[in-house]
């Protein structure tokens, strides 16, 4: 087994480890009296650790970039967008686990939260224009503007009905405002993943098939994550949030699973 | 003077583990065709391959650094020598 292959079976065992309590109750396996203290240690924490793991490795991995590589502002930015998102999941952790409350929704957390997006969003849209600075056939610009026209239907086709109940049901503005904001914003960042996805399949096979496979995987599976919480909550099915947590964590764990696959591939 | 199917072979064996064999392959005669080599042709000049392998390097630099690229061609330039060697 090679060292990338044995990183990625790490990566595996470890998120599929943490998502399990979330998902056996599901399956009809109860997991006992202590499994609702098992599942806020193991997910507020995995999902802190996986987010860390992946800010911290896009970080150094824009470090090790030359100045004029196009890549680094890539990183950089994401790495900006995930220490963000860290900062969010922090005050989650001390809200749960530290002081045992239930995290407030509005919290200060969504704060973090909603200013991450804009740095991923432009990471991925700098990231496809680097791509395309490498002279390799990933396709025509025509063919992307193409794909992001037909994925911005989709999704407002999809969004719409999905959403719907969310505007329907009474809450506090700002509460209204995030509870569409998130999957919106989700659906936005979903363009570039779409289009990136399309290019990075034409490296199957290769290292980097495997970090662009694991970032996008991490986008693809949060947004689906956010949607689910939303179109759960305002269709008063919290009791199935749990599925939302998996999701997170296995999200999570792809971001970083591709952020350490980028660093790796610039150090070793 | 190597052969142009023996040279293509090799960079796309020493590219694949980065780009995948697809990409590898796409890239190489891509490349070809704009710097004008002809890739049924029989031999490949020094010069051609300098300038193919510069090519290919300037899209690895952008996913792997510009060091680790560098790397990259002198280990096929190495496989070359090998193989011209046999």
């Amino acid at each position: 087994m090679s060292r990338h292959t044995g990183i990625d079976a790490a990566f595996l065992v470890v998120a599929l480890a943490t998502a399990a309590p979330f998902v056996l109750p599901f399956a009809g396996i109860a997991t006992g009296p202590g499994g609702e203290e098992l599942r806020l240690y193991v997910g507020n924490l995995s999902k802190l650790g996986f987010l860390a793991c992946a800010a911290v490795m896009s970080s150094r991995a824009a470090a090790r970039f030359e100045p004029d590589n196009p890549m680094r502002p890539v990183w950089r930015v994401m790495a900006a967008g995930l220490f963000a998102f860290v900062v969010g999941e922090l005050v989650l952790v001390t809200y749960q686990v530290l002081w045992r409350l239930p995290s407030p929704f509005p919290s200060l957390a969504d704060a973090f939260f909603v200013v991450a997006y804009p740095f991923l969003l432009a990471a991925l849209v700098r990231a496809i224009s680097a791509y395309a600075e490498t002279g390799y056939p990933i396709g025509t610009r025509r063919e992307r503007v193409g794909t992001a026209v037909a994925v911005g239907v989709a999704t407002a086709l999809v969004g719409y009905p999905v959403l719907r109940p969310v505007l329907d049901v009474p809450a506090a503005p700002l509460a209204m405002v995030l509870n569409v904001a998130y999957p919106v914003l989700d659906l936005a960042v979903l363009v570039p993943v779409i289009i990136l996805l399309r290019i990075a399949v034409r490296f199957r096979g290769g290292e980097v098939w495997k970090v662009w496979a694991g970032l996008l995987a991490g986008f693809l599976l949060m947004t689906f994550a956010d949607v689910l919480f939303a179109y759960f909550t305002a269709t008063g099915k919290e009791s199935l949030d749990q599925l939302v947590d998996a999701t997170y964590i296995l999200s999570y764990a792809a971001l970083a699973r591709g952020a350490l696959g980028q660093y790796k591939l610039l150090r070793d | 003077m190597a052969k142009t199917k023996d040279a293509l072979d090799t960079i796309i064996r020493m590219l694949s583990p980065y780009l995948g064999e697809t990409m590898a392959r796409a890239a190489a005669l891509a490349h070809c065709q704009k710097l004008g080599i002809a890739v049924d042709g029989n031999e490949i000049t020094r010069e051609q391959l300098d300038a193919l392998l510069r090519k290919l390097a300037q899209g690895m630099n952008i996913f792997v650094g510009r060091e680790k690229a560098a790397a990259v061609v002198g280990e096929i330039n190495a496989a070359m020598a090998a193989r011209g060697a046999a």
